[in-house]
């Protein structure tokens, strides 16, 4: 086949792929559920908890299969590139039923399940050109597929992602969405007489009130006011005799005090007093002592008596 | 008390006798004429004779000083004493703690300084109860210088004295030998 012819193909295909699409969906959802009682009569039921964890784990090839009765009824054998022969090579491995339960398989659906797609996914069909590829990404956005939640293999073709916003769960908007603005909400009456009260916030609370002084406790000024007045603030008429007689008063102290600080010496700080040094002197000698001693027999001996003397004399030599 | 000779010698004219404080009268002899005698009797009978003049002496000395008399009380009786029987005068030297004892005066001169040793021996041991020794150690003129000491110490300064010591260097080694 040519190129050109190729193109002509594609194009007629193109042409009824849009013409497919702008079908009602109501009526292509018969064709999905039908390949499902292909499976469930055969005796091969039996195994399906085995074939199951393969559909779990890829879970992608379930909107693809909404695809294959479509194409098949619409596209021609010709026209179909399938390439997934070697995924089935892999299938079969598990999901063969036991050695046990071989034997009581029917082969009579043998040729049909031929014919049927793999239950994983397919390689998705290489587009021949532009227009091909862009006719295949409006299909998976109309087909509002789902991101997978795990990885798939790299066999399974083109798959939907989700953004990372969407997939972590973004805040939900603050403002109303545009659907939202244009309803309106009545509420019911309500049966009681009880009337709605709004609390104020928080911080608005008690930044506005102060807490009130108990019975018995004493208010202090507050510390705008504690030592502060205008300048502009007049003395009441009342007060003016009592101010007169403390400026006079006050004048009388200072005059004295200067005069006395002329005359009398200032008092010494009581910390020089404090200061004053304890001085340890050596007391003076008195005239009477002896810095040295000779000792002389005749000066320590004084005998009061003749005897003492007598006896004295008598010791000598007597060592 | 003081001293009071009055009335101690009595001369009874008229039996020519001479009393002294006692019953035994008393002889004058003249001291040229002793001395020869003393000489010729030996050296141990001129001691014994100068004892018994000195525990006379002694005794009479002792009747008017107690045990604890001063020097200077015991010097004026012994010496009062000494004095009536013309054997000098008595007066006491400490040199340190030696006790010295100088006579001047005494009529017996160089040759009689032996026997007035003798005598105050005789009056220290009856008067003070005290076994002496005295030794001369040296003579001016008329005055003599005695030494009282023990028999020990006495015969030391003896043969320092022959030795050809001086009596003050036998006085210091007398003491050198006390102390040490």
């Amino acid at each position: 086949m040519s190129a050109e012819g190729q193109i002509g193909r594609l194009q007629s295909l193109l042409s009824r792929i849009k013409r497919n699409a702008a079908l009602p969906r109501a009526a292509s959802a018969p064709l999905v559920a039908a390949p499902a009682p292909v499976a469930a009569p055969s005796p091969v039921a039996a195994p399906a908890p085995v074939a199951a964890p393969s559909a779990a784990l890829t879970p992608a090839p379930a909107p693809f299969e909404e695809e294959v009765p479509v194409s098949e009824d619409l596209l021609l054998d010709d026209e179909i590139v399938d390439i997934t022969e070697a995924e089935v090579i892999e299938e079969p491995a598990a999901a063969a039923p036991p050695p046990a339960a071989r034997d009581e398989l029917d082969f009579s659906d043998l040729d049909r399940d031929e014919e049927e797609p793999p239950v994983s996914s397919r390689r998705s069909k290489v587009a021949s050109s532009m227009i091909e590829a862009l006719a295949g990404a409006s299909e998976d956005l109309e087909a509002d597929l789902e991101a997978p939640l795990k990885t798939p293999p790299p066999e399974s073709g083109r798959q939907i992602t989700a953004a990372p916003a969407a997939a972590l769960g973004s805040e939900p908007p603050l403002r109303p969405t545009t659907e939202q603005l244009g309803q309106t909400i009545d509420l019911d009456d309500s049966v009681s007489d009880a009337t709605l009260e709004l609390d104020e916030p928080l911080s608005e609370v008690t930044a506005a009130r102060a807490p009130e002084p108990e019975e018995l406790e004493i208010v202090l000024p507050s510390r705008a006011s504690s030592g502060a007045y205008s300048l502009d603030l007049t003395p009441p008429p009342e007060a003016h005799e009592d101010l007169e007689r403390h400026r006079q008063r006050a004048a009388e102290r200072s005059a004295p005090s200067a005069a006395a600080e002329v005359v009398a010496a200032p008092p010494p700080p009581p910390v020089a007093s404090e200061l004053r040094p304890e001085v340890y002197a050596r007391p003076n000698l008195s005239s009477d002592a002896r810095p040295s001693e000779f000792v002389v027999a005749a000066q320590s001996f004084a005998p009061a008596t003749f005897a003492e003397l007598l006896d004295a004399s008598l010791e000598l030599g007597s060592g | 008390m003081r001293f009071d000779p009055s009335q101690a010698v009595k001369f009874d004219m008229g039996r020519g006798r001479i009393q002294l404080d006692g019953p035994v009268p008393r002889v004058l002899v003249p001291s040229d004429a002793l001395l020869p005698l003393l000489d010729s009797a030996g050296p141990e009978a001129a001691r014994d004779f100068g004892r018994r003049l000195g525990t006379e002496l002694g005794r009479r000395a002792a009747e008017r000083f107690g045990e604890g008399a001063s020097p200077e009380s015991v010097v004026e009786h012994l010496g009062g004493e000494a004095a009536l029987l013309g054997l000098g005068s008595l007066a006491f030297e400490r040199w340190g703690r030696a006790l010295i004892l100088v006579i001047t005066g005494s009529p017996l001169g160089a040759s009689g300084d032996g026997l007035l040793a003798a005598i105050y021996e005789g009056a220290l041991q009856r008067g003070l109860r005290r076994t002496v020794s005295i030794v001369p150690l040296m003579r001016e003129a008329d005055s003599a210088r005695l030494l009282v000491a023990s028999e020990a110490a006495a015969g030391k300064v003896r043969d320092w004295l022959a030795a050809g010591e001086d009596w003050g260097a036998s006085l210091a080694k007398l003491h050198g030998g006390a102390s040490s």
